[in-house]
Formats: C-alpha cells, sequence, structure tokens
C-alpha cells in the first residue's frame, strides 16, 4: 500500500514540522522527561531523609534490590502473573469472540453488547465490588458455592481469586477486538468450507484462526503490556498480601515509594519491573511480526 | 423446527456465560436497594432482593459523591479534547507522509505502551509539585501525555483506511492543508475518534495510579481515588458502596451508547488487509 510520492513530497517542510512537532513536544514533557528521570533517580539515595540533599549512589540501589531476598520471590509472582494473565485473556477472548460470532447463535447483537458489562461500571468500583462479594464470611461468593474458601488469608486463593477478579475486568478488550476482526472475514470463505464439509473445529483451525492472527498478535502485545496496568486489582484486593504472595513487582515499587518514602530504590525496582515487561513484550513481538502491522 | 432445536443449546450457553459476567453487577444493584442501618456489612445475601428501600441513596447522596464525579468530569473533558487536538496532526503527517525518522516515531509510540505507567508516576509527581500542578488540572496533562501513543497509532491505522485520492483531488481544487484536514478528513474519521473517545473516557475515569499519586486533597479526589480510599479505610456500609457503583457508571453508559456504533469500526480497522 505504498502511497504515490507526489502528494506526499507536496508538504514543505515548516508544514510537516508544524503537524509533528506540538504532539511530539507536549509528550516529550510529560512523559519521556519524567522517565529519564527515574533513571537518573535509580542511581540516587533520594529518600525521606535525603529529599533536597540526595547524591549519586551508583549502582547501590541495584545491588540492594538484587541481594534482597524478597526479589526473587516477588520476580518469580510477577513472571507468574503475566503469563496466567496473558494467557487467560487470550483464552477467554478468543473462545467469546468465536462462540458469539458463530452464525448458529440467535441474537448475537444483544449478547456481543452484553459482553461488554463490565466495562459500564468504573474498575475500581467494581474491583470493592468483588472485594465484598469475595469476603469469606458473608460475601456472595462463598455463600453460593456453599464452602468457606478463606479468599483472603490462603495465598493460592488470594492468587486465584485476583485471577477471577482481573479476567472479569479484561476480557472485553480482546473480545472486542477479535470480534471485529472475525466480522471482517468474508462470508464467502466460510460458506465454501460448508459445501467443502468442513467441521466447526476445522473453520476455526483453518480459516479464522490464520486469517485474525495479525489482530491477534497486537492484541497479546497490548494484553501483555497492560498486565502491569492492572495494579490496582491486586493492590486493591490484597495489598500484595497475605504475607506478600501475591505482591508483584509494581505493588513492591509502589509500597517503596509510598510507605517506605525510598524514592531511589523504588526507581530501580520499578526500573526492573518495566524491562521485565519490554523483554515479555519484545518475545511476542518477534514472534508475531506485529511492529509491520502496526508501523507499516 | 430441527434447525431451531440445534441453536438452542447455543443460547442456553451464552445465557449461562452473561448471567455469570453480569452477576456482580447485579449485586451491587440489588444491593443498593438494601437498608445503610442494617448493621455495617450487610450480612444475609438473597438472590431476590427484600425490603427494598432507597434509604442508601439518600445517604450516598448527601456524601462528597457529587463533587467526585464533578472532579472527575473537570478531568475528563479537557483530557479527551487535548488528546483529539493534539493526535489528529500528528497521526495525519504519519499516516499520509512519507518523511525521515517516520518510522522511528511510530516505533518509538508503539514501544512506549509497553512501559508500565508506575515508572513515569514518582517523577512526575516532583515535576508536578515544581510546576504547582499538584491538582485536577497537572493530573489532565498527564493523562493526556499517558494516553497518546495507543490512539496516535489507533488513529494512524484509521487513515491509512481512508483513501489518499480525496486529499489529492481536494489538493488540486486549491484546498489548504487545514482545510483539508479538519474539513474533509477529520469528518470521514469519525469512527476512529469515536475510538479515541470512548478509551479515553474510559482510561481517564479508571485510572487509579497517577490518581493517587497526584492528587494530595481530598477535596479534589476523582471516582477511582475515593472510591479506593473508601473502600480500604472508610467504613461505608455496602448498600451505600453499591449506589456509588450505580451512579458512577452513568457517565460511562452514555458515552458508550454515545459512541458504541463507531467501536466496532474504529478499532484496528486498518490491520486487517
Amino acid at each position: 500500500m505504498a502511497h504515490k510520492p507526489p502528494f506526499s513530497l507536496l508538504i514543505s517542510k515548516k508544514a510537516l514540522l508544524l503537524l509533528l512537532l506540538p504532539s511530539i513536544i507536549f509528550f516529550m514533557i510529560f512523559f519521556i522527561y519524567p522517565i529519564c528521570e527515574n533513571f537518573i533517580l535509580a542511581f540516587t539515595n533520594k529518600s525521606l531523609y535525603h529529599y533536597y540533599e540526595y547524591e549519586f549512589v551508583g549502582l547501590s540501589n541495584f545491588t540492594k534490590m538484587f541481594s534482597s531476598p524478597d526479589f526473587y520471590v516477588i520476580s518469580g509472582h510477577t513472571i507468574f502473573w503475566l503469563i496466567c494473565t496473558v494467557s487467560l485473556q487470550i483464552i477467554f477472548g478468543l473462545s467469546f469472540a468465536v462462540f458469539f460470532t458463530s452464525p448458529s447463535l440467535k441474537g448475537r447483537n444483544i449478547y456481543r453488547a452484553l459482553l461488554l458489562l463490565p466495562w459500564a461500571v468504573p474498575n475500581v468500583v467494581m474491583i470493592m465490588v468483588w472485594r465484598g462479594m469475595f469476603n469469606p464470611s458473608f460475601g456472595a461468593v462463598n455463600f453460593i458455592l456453599g464452602a468457606d474458601v478463606p479468599w483472603y488469608t490462603s495465598p493460592e486463593y488470594a492468587f486465584l481469586m485476583i485471577q477471577i477478579v482481573n479476567i472479569w475486568l479484561a476480557y472485553p478488550f480482546l473480545t472486542l477486538l477479535l470480534t471485529g476482526a472475525i466480522l471482517s472475514i468474508p462470508a464467502e470463505i466460510f460458506e465454501s468450507a460448508k459445501i467443502l464439509g468442513c467441521s466447526a473445529f476445522q473453520k476455526l483451525r483453518h480459516i479464522t484462526l490464520p486469517l485474525i492472527k495479525p489482530i491477534l498478535a497486537y492484541g497479546l502485545l497490548l494484553t501483555s503490556a497492560t498486565a502491569f496496568m492492572q495494579f490496582p486489582v491486586i493492590w486493591l484486593l490484597t495489598r500484595g498480601g497475605p504475607g506478600g504472595s501475591t505482591d508483584i513487582l509494581m505493588t513492591w515499587a509502589y509500597k517503596e515509594a509510598f510507605y517506605s518514602q525510598r524514592y531511589g530504590y523504588h526507581a530501580a525496582i520499578a526500573i526492573f519491573g518495566a524491562l521485565i515487561s519490554i523483554i515479555f513484550a519484545i518475545v511476542i513481538i518477534k514472534k508475531g511480526k506485529i511492529l509491520e502491522v502496526a508501523v507499516k | 423446527m430441527r434447525r431451531f432445536l440445534k441453536t438452542i443449546p447455543y443460547q442456553l450457553i451464552a445465557i449461562l456465560i452473561i448471567i455469570l459476567i453480569a452477576f456482580p453487577i447485579y449485586w451491587a444493584f440489588i444491593t443498593s436497594f438494601k437498608s445503610p442501618r442494617a448493621g455495617l456489612y450487610t450480612t444475609e445475601f438473597h438472590l431476590l432482593p427484600t425490603n427494598l428501600t432507597l434509604e442508601a441513596y439518600e445517604v450516598a447522596f448527601q456524601s462528597p459523591l457529587f463533587l467526585w464525579l464533578r472532579n472527575s468530569l473537570i478531568v475528563v473533558i479537557p483530557t479527551i479534547t487535548l488528546l483529539i487536538l493534539f493526535i489528529t496532526p500528528i497521526s495525519y503527517a504519519l499516516s499520509r507522509y512519507r518523511f525521515f525518522g517516520r518510522k522511528s516515531v511510530m516505533m518509538i509510540f508503539v514501544l512506549v505502551q509497553l512501559l508500565p505507567i508506575m515508572i513515569a508516576a514518582w517523577p512526575l509527581f516532583f515535576i508536578m509539585k515544581e510546576l504547582r500542578l499538584l491538582n485536577l488540572q497537572g493530573l489532565l496533562l498527564a493523562y493526556t501525555a499517558m494516553l497518546m501513543p495507543f490512539h496516535i497509532i489507533n488513529l494512524k491505522l484509521f487513515f491509512d483506511t481512508i483513501p489518499i485520492e480525496i486529499d489529492e483531488c481536494a489538493f488540486m481544487e486549491g484546498a489548504s492543508l487545514p482545510r483539508i484536514l479538519y474539513r474533509i478528513i477529520l469528518p470521514l474519521a469519525k469512527p476512529g475518534l469515536g475510538v479515541a473517545l470512548v478509551f479515553g473516557f474510559m482510561g481517564v475515569w479508571n485510572e487509579y495510579l497517577l490518581a493517587r499519586t497526584l492528587l494530595m486533597d481530598s477535596s479534589q479526589y476523582t471516582l477511582s481515588v475515593a472510591f479506593g480510599e473508601i473502600g480500604l479505610y472508610w467504613q461505608t456500609p455496602w448498600p451505600v458502596f453499591a449506589v456509588y457503583s450505580i451512579i458512577s457508571s452513568i457517565p460511562l453508559l452514555i458515552v458508550f451508547i454515545f459512541a458504541q456504533r463507531y467501536l466496532r469500526k474504529g478499532l484496528m480497522r486498518g490491520a486487517l488487509k
């Protein structure tokens, strides 16, 4: 889809800069600059006691982080958390998108609108509602299960609870993205497959999946990137508890800044967390050839 | 008849899924009609509501609920406006013109989406403190910057689907660049802007971390921060909290109904070709 050069050459340099610069400058000030600032902060001892007269301490924040016993546990949690949330979102998003576009289902449009219900209420409010529903002694979940599940005191159940709430909040995005992708596949392809006698699974495997792969890959990238943005889910449900068993790098970094007021240490942890998320995403980018789609 | 019978399992599964998904919202809805005085935490749970009262609504309306709602709106409306003003020219340039560094600019906008916002939160606090912007105005500037990468790429992909011949025709007729952009291309890009509207609105309405970091004064809290604080520290009866959830979702619903028809068309249209 290369555009013909004439039109694209007709613009003056000044006009082009006028189109580009305002947003780029704004973005530099309020996004890139703070991130660079954090990189500098990570090498200082800025904290509550060294608020104005902080000094450069080299790599000591990082060595402190790597020598902390929490670090390995929390990094493990973080990677486990990333893998679980991303794969759950793919499973739910894909199966909902396929199921709610299947032609055998009457009233698909109504169901598809209802599927977006989790987006209708602000996230934080719904996290709090879930918090109430999971309350072990008077919550609705234990009432319906008829069991006494210790959602907040057992590490395994706490993790399960966070995953349930997170998937409930997050699945609509991929569902919407993939529904759009599936609906834009020409109906004739499915019809000819039907004439050839393909089963539903064969259609999914050999028609739907290959055709939506570029969008699925882009969705995968965005979900893995936003897995860390789901920080409020963990923070508001368990605060990393019980006993740090649901902490991820982001909640740890947050605690260092908010409670211990060690800004330099916080910056080091946050940078390391960002690094993990970027490595995770680069693997997906390489596998899914995503940049070609988006950057073209 | 047999075809009809064949669809029944599908209907049953679909209804079951929707019930499971809708349950928390239903729970919040029925809880809002319970009496807030029946103890701090209304203990019994019934699938069907009993003893409906509107007391919880009365209590909720006396709390600062509308102040928080107002704060959120003060943030969200300028954010969306600024966002659309900022992303339109750059997305247009990225879609229409080939210039040096174009690919790198786009690459950067894709890659920064991978950075967790936590990495910018604390430095933003220090910067906003220097600028004396530790308030809703500072927050909306930070939100605009935070939302830009995704929306620039998305709108650029949408512009890609509008044939460049339209621009060329207008150019031959003697239309100026602003005229082409604002009078011809933008009206065609409504679905793309619809996405910016809905996702921008949701992004701001739901954002917790930055708001919690940058807002110092409790009279400035947006809905997210306020509900987080109430849920964790204040002793609010559940029915009142359920009322909050219902009232705070009304603006979201309005935006959804308004922009819903653009959503499917606008999201990632350009990627499938």
